[in-house]
């Protein structure tokens, strides 16, 4: 009976304390005067080993059944105050994300991949040539005749009286034609160098793309329909274009290609130097004398060239005024034109 | 060339265009007008004034109070010069004006309790020179009421047009009046030449004799007797210097002007110094001396053509005149020349010389040949009219060789079908009548077209269709938008540095364009020879690269210079390596596509988790590993050593695709990167391009993935530090079955108590295709795997827990 009233009085305080039970440190109080290694029904399940053998059976059923009313308390007590998280430095979601490197290819590159990518739309395949050229390539097969003033267009640096480095792309026109038979669709991007002094308007060293189309029948109105469009997919289809008679030794007739100027809108501004034109690339049809060079009949074929030059349409895209940054390769520069 | 619009309104009515007209008429027909400058505009509101009376200021003595006129009213100005007098034609600045000397607006103003209004103008005041001594007294010709501009003839605008090569018709400005004409169909009117002759023959002083007559088909001269030099009249001045030309003396000045008016370039000689009563045009003697009227002295060959007298040399044909026979101011009588020049010798002779001039510029690009002797004598009356003198009855005109009109056959229908326009035949010949080109014949389709003399570059049928489609206007030809192009089968897919530049750029690192060109010393890299250039702009920019390494370590030096210390490039471009000291020929160089990639500094900053990861050799072998498994390179060899004697790079991997050599990397060495003031530790990659492209890729195909799953184990051990990780890795491999999958280094350290030893802890990873392995089995293989490299390489397992 004794034992039987001491689980009984055990219970009633334990509800007590259950009822009084607010946060999760109490909970564990609970846990640990109770249900602890060193608890209250730790000691009284020692005492059953101790008690007579007749008393036991008894004793250690109320026990039982008390033990599994506190775990149901104590479980009860653990839903209702669970243990608070323990504050850590990573739980501020608003620290810093950590990036990962991010590299860029260069503006040059990046104008070319535009042009590329609409010649290639027209059709267009991309053909290459060296840039150490001979004499040949780059000036006598294009119908620069020798100790002429057309040849005073191009300030060129030569390697020896053979050789030089080629002051255009348009050697890559001979070099293909010489290898293939029409119909002929190149562009040819590539590194071209001219022997001036190096200033905010001109580099010893820039960039070309050179086109090519050679068919039989091809017009001076399609040169006009290719490079029109080229412009409109690349300036947006609002530019204004107009065309305008100009000289290159390999291209007869021979044009320059103006849109409105980008800033102004063809107002005139600085940048067009007040005109309200771009100038943005050569053209013109094929010489016969350059089809003679490649024996090609010119009775029979006709095409059309084109040049411009990627630093130009660059930095009138994206508003440098100085060339010589392009190829200082400032990170700060560099960094500037990820995003394309 | 500079063309004045005054000068031009002699030869063409352009009254009804204004100036924007006139450049856009000229651009759209291929002739660009670059800029347009407005001469004379700073003197506007400028008039000619009289001063009606002068008085002393009441308050001050050295002030004058002027009644001035100005052609409209009569205004009180206070003036401060010495030099006013009643009388005199001033300029007269009325209030509101800008002063161009100060740039200030003129205001109505009290001097010592005097108003004026107005200014009487100084020389400074105007902008026009540094007098400020006086005011300007002009001509008392000068009539009262004109704007100042005007009476200077300094209202004018001033066309700057970029002339191409085949233009040498309009580098004059009876040429810029032509082409107007063919544009605007207004008439064209030619200067009228007319002149008394003396009695005097010009035969009785000289004769001229042409010795190569290749080298100078045509040769007229004029004299005129007692002239006398001195400057020019103001409309002369005027003009020349409106085209930025100088004005010297009236003879030289006439010279200048025909050039100018008529395309022709003149000399004029002091007949006094020349000898012997004759010119013999013949080519010069190699090495032989002269000294041209710039006062330089110049060095002759055997090729070059020369203007001589019975005993010396007076010219360079074409190009220069002889200090010994300039027209000074003690000339009395003047010889004129005129001639035909072949434009490539007078290139050649003006190339060798490094000597051009208006005068070489107009005969390398070839003259009229008809107006040989119309310059001559529309010198001779101009000298006459402004020197005095006497025009010496008759002229010379040496024509050894003649010249042919060249005819052309030009097809309608090739017309349209290069133009892709529908022009009639009739139409075709209007547009070439209106350039000067005569139609001999035509048949509806064919026309038989003589060129007119000043049109050299006309000498085909394409030249013709140029011709028609200028003056038809570009714009007026309509776009043919229709593409129509075969299908190309092989070449449409990405180019291989397209695809280099993807993975790199994606990888984290910056593209960078360096310059071809480098020093000397920047371009020796390695022993590799460069190529020279014959002519550099500078020492600075002389040779050509033979790597990409020194332009990679300048943008680093560059970077440097602006604190940014942490830099991974990459860049793409050709090298020219020299095979002989003496590169003349193709065969004496090779020219090679490259890739480099450059890291300096951190690959990753601290940040506020981890700790900052610095580049070093190992990033950059990993990153080309990457690099070359993007490209599907498989077999990717390695060899390494310690460069120690190298003065460029410390350590050299070379990279090997099976055993074709790609490139190498390197960590740069202090001393070599000091040269370009770079003081961290900078590692480059340089790859052969061209090569890789070339390489067979592997083929990417499908390959069964195992259902069961991988097994892992670790194994550590201690191993001699000169074992190289190479030969670990090999002897696992080797004690291996296919059930090894992978093998990867996941630990090394030094332990500072067993100095000579290295501990290693690599991770193994098995997997079958065909079950789950067990324990037993895998441990058995790992067990094979450390008794080989106990076995082989006396290693000292030690145990993981």
């Amino acid at each position: 009976m004794e034992n039987t009233e001491t689980i009984k009085s055990i219970g009633k305080e334990a509800l007590k304390d259950f009822e009084k039970v607010s946060s999760y440190q109490e909970v564990e109080n609970f846990r640990i005067k109770y249900l602890g290694r060193k608890g209250i029904l730790s000691n009284l399940f020692d005492k059953l080993k101790e008690l007579p053998k007749e008393e036991k059976p008894q004793f250690g059923k109320e026990l039982n059944l008390l033990k599994k009313e506190l775990e149901e308390k104590y479980e009860l007590l653990r839903q209702k105050f669970p243990k608070p998280k323990e504050f850590e430095l990573k739980d501020d979601l608003t620290l810093p994300g950590i990036k990962p490197r991010i590299g860029s290819k260069h503006i040059v590159t990046k104008t070319l991949d535009e042009i590329k990518e609409i010649f290639k739309s027209f059709g267009f395949v991309i053909a290459e040539g060296p840039e150490l050229e001979t004499d040949y390539y780059n000036f006598s097969a294009l119908n620069f005749p020798e100790d002429h003033p057309a040849r005073d267009m191009q300030d060129t640096f030569f390697i020896s009286k053979e050789l030089l480095l080629r002051t255009h792309t348009s050697p890559v026109q001979i070099r293909y034609m010489e290898s293939h038979k029409p119909q002929i669709r190149i562009i040819a991007p590539g590194r071209v160098f001219r022997n001036e002094a190096i200033s905010a308007r001109s580099h010893c060293i820039f960039h070309q793309v050179e086109g090519l189309y050679v068919d039989t029948n091809v017009t001076f109105a399609e040169l006009k329909g290719t490079l029109v469009n080229f412009a409109k997919i690349f300036y947006g289809s609002d530019v204004a274009i107009r065309f305008r008679p100009s000289f290159f030794p390999f291209t007869e007739p021979s044009a320059e290609m103006d849109v409105s100027c980008i800033i102004c809108k063809g107002k005139g501004c600085r940048l067009c130097k007040y005109t309200g034109w771009l100038e943005i690339l050569g053209c013109g049809m094929v010489d016969p004398n350059v089809f003679k060079s490649v024996n090609y009949d010119p009775e029979i074929y006709t095409g059309y060239a084109f040049g411009m030059g990627i630093e130009r349409i660059a930095m009138l895209k994206y508003g440098i005024d100085d060339i010589r940054i392009l190829f200082e390769n400032d990170l700060r520069f560099l960094k500037q034109f990820k995003g394309l | 060339m500079k063309v004045s619009l005054n000068w031009l309104k002699n030869y063409i009515d352009i009254s009804n265009y204004s100036v924007l007209e006139l450049k856009n008429l000229l651009t759209n027909s291929g002739l660009e007008v670059e800029a347009i400058e407005e001469i004379g505009k700073s003197l506007e509101g400028f008039l000619v004034g009289e001063v009606l009376s002068k008085e002393k200021h009441p308050n001050a003595d050295k002030l004058s109070v002027c009644k001035v006129n100005d052609g409209k009213e009569v205004h009180q100005v206070i003036c401060g010069a010495p030099n006013v007098e009643a009388g005199q034609k001033i300029v007269f600045a009325p209030l509101g004006v800008v002063i161009p000397g100060t740039g200030e607006k003129l205001k109505k103003a009290k001097i010592r309790g005097v108003e004026s209004f107005g200014m009487i103008c100084s020389e400074k005041e105007l902008g026009l020179g540094e007098d400020h001594t006086g005011i300007i007294v002009l001509d008392n010709s000068a009539p009262v009421g004109i704007p100042f501009n005007e009476y200077l003839g300094l209202n004018d605008y001033v066309l700057e047009i970029g002339i191409t090569p085949n233009r040498p018709d309009a580098l004059s400005h009876i040429g810029i009046a032509r082409e107007l004409s063919a544009i605007t169909k207004k008439k064209f009117v030619f200067p009228k030449i007319d002149f008394d002759e003396s009695d005097e023959s010009i035969d009785k002083f000289l004769k001229v004799e042409i010795l190569n007559a290749n080298d100078c088909p045509r040769y007229c001269a004029r004299m005129v007797k007692n002239v006398k030099v001195k400057e020019s009249p103001q409309w002369l001045k005027n003009y020349l210097m409106n085209v930025g030309i100088r004005p010297i003396n009236n003879v030289v000045d006439v010279s200048n002007f025909v050039m100018l008016e008529l395309g022709q370039p003149l000399h004029t000689f002091d007949a006094k110094f020349v000898e012997g009563g004759k010119i013999i045009v013949k080519n010069a003697e190699d090495d032989e001396k002269f000294i041209t009227l710039d006062g330089k002295e110049r060095i002759l060959d055997s090729s070059m053509l020369m203007i001589c007298d019975a005993k010396k040399k007076i010219a360079i044909a074409g190009i220069m005149g002889g200090a010994n026979s300039e027209i000074s101011e003690n000339t009395k009588d003047v010889i004129i020349e005129s001639a035909y020049f072949n434009p490539k010798s007078i290139r050649k002779t003006s190339k060798k010389l490094g000597l051009s001039s208006e005068s070489s510029y107009r005969f390398e690009r070839g003259v009229d040949y008809k107006n040989t002797l119309l310059a001559a004598n529309r010198a001779a009356q101009l000298i006459a009219e402004l020197a005095g003198g006497e025009i010496l009855a008759g002229f010379i005109d040496e024509n050894p060789v003649k010249f042919e009109e060249i005819e052309v056959s030009l097809r309608t229908s090739r017309v349209n079908k290069i133009l892709g326009v529908e022009l009639t035949s009739d139409e075709v010949a209007d547009i070439l009548q209106r350039l000067g080109i005569q139609i001999q014949k035509s048949n509806g389709e064919v026309l038989l077209c003589t060129i007119p003399s000043y049109r050299p570059d006309l000498t085909r049928e394409i030249d013709l269709i140029e011709e028609v489609a200028r003056i038809y206007g570009y714009d007026k030809i309509i776009g043919d938008s229709r593409v129509n192009f075969e299908i190309s089968i092989d070449k449409i897919q990405q180019r291989y540095e397209d695809k280099v530049r993807d993975i790199l750029t994606g990888f984290g690192l910056y593209e960078v364009i360096n310059n071809t060109l480098l020093s000397d010393e920047e371009s020796n890299f390695n022993d590799l020879k460069a190529i020279k250039i014959l002519n550099p702009i500078s020492q600075e920019l002389s040779s050509l690269r033979t790597s990409l390494i020194p332009g990679l370590i300048k943008t680093v030096s560059l970077n440097h210079r602006f604190g940014e210390f942490d830099l991974q490039l990459y860049e793409i471009g050709r090298v020219m390596i020299a095979k002989k000291v003496r590169v003349e020929n193709p065969s004496d160089y090779i020219e090679l596509e490259k890739l480099g990639i450059c890291l300096t500094g951190k690959l990753v900053d601290k940040n506020w988790k981890d700790e900052a990861i610095q580049s070093d050799i190992f990033y950059l072998k990993g990153l080309v590993e990457a690099l070359l498994e993007k490209l599907s390179l498989d077999n990717i060899n390695f060899t390494s050593y310690y460069a120690l004697e190298n003065e460029f790079y410390s350590i050299e991997i070379k990279v090997f695709i099976d055993k074709t050599y790609i490139g190498s990397l390197y960590k740069m060495t202090e001393n070599y990167l000091k040269k370009f003031d770079v003081e961290k530790p900078v590692y480059i990659a340089e790859l052969e391009l061209g090569l890789l492209k070339t390489l067979p890729v592997k083929r990417v195909s499908f390959n069964k993935l195992s259902n069961y799953p991988k097994v892992e184990r670790d194994i550590s051990f201690f191993v001699n530090n000169d074992i190289p990780y190479e030969k670990i890795e090999q002897i696992i491999w080797k004690a291996s079955d296919k059930l090894l999958v992978n093998t990867y280094l996941f630990d090394l350290y030094f332990d500072p108590r067993k100095s000579e030893k290295k501990s290693l802890a690599i991770r193994l990873e098995f997997q079958s295709y065909e079950k789950t392995l067990t324990a037993e089995e895998v441990d058995s293989r790992v067990q094979k795997i450390t008794g080989a490299l106990e076995k082989e390489l006396n290693v000292e397992l030690r145990k993981l827990n």
